[in-house]
């Protein structure tokens, strides 16, 4: 199982689960073969910026073709302004607190998307720190508050899909809803 | 009472003062974003305080010009100025929320120069919204963002 995980994405890695066995296995048994077998690979690399992803791919036959993809996430760039701006925070009037805050939701960002680009970024009238993406139709914005907790908001232009939470701390893990909406920012190369 | 508050008509420019535009990330940029068309908790309060709609602020640029505006806010460096025509704030509409609308509101309470022109943005907010109306009030602010451009003063 040594593969070589390429320092940028995305490379594919196509390959069968072992033992088809002698009874027609269900295509979703495959799957979670391969699922299992992408998660093993990845505990024992012990890199949280491998990702992966296990699909049925092809036409009926048997067994069935399993493609198993790997790609290391580049880390996020080392961005000169960007850490300007969080270290300008307390001389905009937010407090250290509430600066920190931003800086560590914004790793958790990063740790879990490693591809999501810098956001436009402001505080707002009222104190809070807005983050904000804009991509095609897509648009999201969250704010960072001052007691820590996110308030945040997506809309699809072209859909008018809206949707929001104002419930989630800095210190939560991030919603599965915001997750989802967020990857309509991924940088591809 | 709303009825007290006299609507502005479609070819009066007004400008908001953003606060802080040249700290914000990237630096450089030259749009506000959606949070500079947020209803303060204030503005909230004086709403329900007038009873009148929330409004959002913003100057008559006939009546008042930016350095007044700055004077009023106290600051004379900290805040730019982004505009739009009354016309193009009534044209943005969104599903399931009412038009924007622009109200003269001049400051009574302050005599100084330039405190007739001031002015507000009725429809982006309002005090116990539901969810549903707190996003329609989120993609308000996006679709002011959008409209707005620099606002450059004649000498």
């Amino acid at each position: 199982m040594a593969l070589a995980i390429p320092a940028t994405p995305i490379r594919i890695v196509e390959g069968l689960p072992s033992s088809p066995g002698t009874s027609i296995v269900p295509e979703v048994q495959w799957q979670a073969n391969a699922a299992a077998y992408l998660g093993n690979f990845c505990d024992a690399v012990n890199d949280a910026a491998i990702k992966g992803d296990a699909a049925i791919t092809g036409g009926p036959r048997f067994p069935p073709a399993v493609r198993v993809s790997f790609w290391r996430a580049p880390a996020p760039a080392l961005n000169p302004a960007w850490v300007h701006f969080l270290e300008r925070l307390p001389s905009l009037g937010v407090g250290t607190a509430h600066a920190e805050s931003v800086r560590s939701f914004w790793t958790k960002l990063t740790r879990a998307i490693p591809s999501l680009p810098f956001p436009a970024a402001a505080p707002t009238a009222d104190g809070e720190i807005q983050l904000s993406w804009d991509k095609e139709q897509h648009h999201l914005d969250l704010d960072v508050r001052s007691d820590g907790t996110i308030d945040w908001f997506y809309m699809d232009r072209l859909s008018s899909l809206r949707d929001s939470g104002d419930d989630t701390s800095v210190e939560d893990e991030i919603p599965n809803s915001l997750h989802s909406y967020l990857k309509a920012f991924f940088s591809t190369p | 009472m709303t009825t007290l508050l006299k609507r502005a008509s479609d070819e009066v420019r007004v400008f908001r003062l953003v606060k802080h535009i040249k700290d914000h990330y990237p630096p450089g940029a030259e749009k506000p974003l959606p949070g500079a068309f947020r209803l303060t908790n204030d503005d909230i309060a004086d709403g329900v305080q007038r009873n009148i709609p929330p409004l959002l602020s913003v100057w008559d640029s006939a009546k008042t010009t930016v350095v007044q505006a700055r004077m009023i806010r106290g600051s004379v460096a900290e805040y730019s100025p982004f505009c739009w025509s009354v016309a193009t704030i009534r044209a943005i509409r969104i599903a399931s929320a009412e038009s924007l609308e622009v109200y003269h509101d001049p400051l009574t309470e302050i005599t100084a120069a330039g405190a007739c022109g001031h002015a507000g943005v009725a429809g982006l907010g309002k005090a116990k919204a539901s969810k549903k109306e707190k996003e329609a009030h989120r993609e308000l602010q996006v679709r002011l963002a959008e409209a707005c451009a620099p606002w450059n003063e004649e000498p």
